[in-house]
């Protein structure tokens, strides 16, 4: 097995309180939320609307939530932007886990596009370990902040855990994503650090004013 | 995502002054650049 730092994909036992199976998982995925799990039973309604999708898309098609939120979904690749723990899913006698990956579907995330990935109890068929390609860096804005250390720099980021977030990992998460996954901001395309203030002190959908404000009295240029 | 000017109670993180945005946004355009450099020598170099 591979050493890894830390993320392994793990089915847990609550009964013996062990661990049953585990995987070296090199994807950054925060399985805390159920969304987009497996339809395993239905109303009478969504029975229905699942039988009609299944009619559309072929009767082996995993139907899911996300499906019968008349949200976007096309075979075995996910479009959705968000991470859901590993379900359980009967299928005659087995019982394989759903794991849909972070990833968003854009080809420039290091890991490649999302997947949702099946596994199956007893299964001999080996991980499939992604393939990383760092995505090409953007040509990052100058720099025009000149105050403090790069040792003060990185204090403060450590202090409100922005340095985990981006380039904990050795070569950062990878992710060229600006919604929905763990971005690697030294891949920040140019409208982040445009709007580096409304997005950090204001929240993602936050004050756009403050940045224009903010950056009008910013001063220039250590590189073009 | 939420704002960090707003103050978190848990894990404890003061609000983020104007100031220290600027000390992160800093860090990051550094790592931004030698990522960038990096990336393009390693291009030249193949």
């Amino acid at each position: 097995m591979r050493r890894c730092d830390g993320r392994r994909l793990l089915a847990w036992d609550p009964a013996t309180q062990t661990t049953r199976w585990s995987v070296e998982k090199p994807v950054i995925v925060n399985s805390g939320a159920a969304i987009n799990r497996p339809v395993t039973s239905c109303s009478k309604a969504r029975e229905r609307r699942v039988r009609g999708i299944r009619r559309r898309l072929g009767k082996k098609a995993l139907v899911t939530q996300d499906r019968l939120c008349n949200q976007r979904r096309a075979g075995d690749v996910s479009r959705s932007r968000r991470a859901v723990r590993p379900h359980p899913h009967r299928l005659g006698v087995d019982v394989p886990a759903f794991l849909h990956r972070l990833d968003v579907l854009d080809a420039r995330v290091r890991y490649g596009p999302a997947r949702l990935l099946a596994f199956k109890v007893g299964a001999t068929t080996p991980y499939p370990y992604p393939k990383a390609t760092s995505p090409e860096a953007p040509r990052p804005p100058a720099q025009t902040y000149f105050e403090g250390s790069s040792q003060a720099r990185r204090g403060t980021s450590r202090r409100f855990r922005v340095h985990g977030l981006s380039f904990a990992p050795p070569g950062g998460s990878g992710r060229w994503a600006t919604d929905g996954g763990v971005p690697d901001l030294r891949y920040a395309p140019p409208d982040v650090h445009r709007d580096w203030y409304a997005i950090v002190l204001g929240g993602s959908h936050g004050i756009k004013a403050c940045s224009r404000s903010r950056r009008r009295s910013r001063s220039p240029r250590r590189r073009e | 995502m939420l704002s960090f000017a707003s103050p978190i109670a848990f894990p404890e993180t003061p609000g983020m002054k104007p100031e220290q945005a600027d000390d992160i946004h800093a860090y990051v355009i550094d790592h931004a650049w030698a990522a960038y450099e990096a990336q393009h020598n390693v291009g030249a170099a193949r």
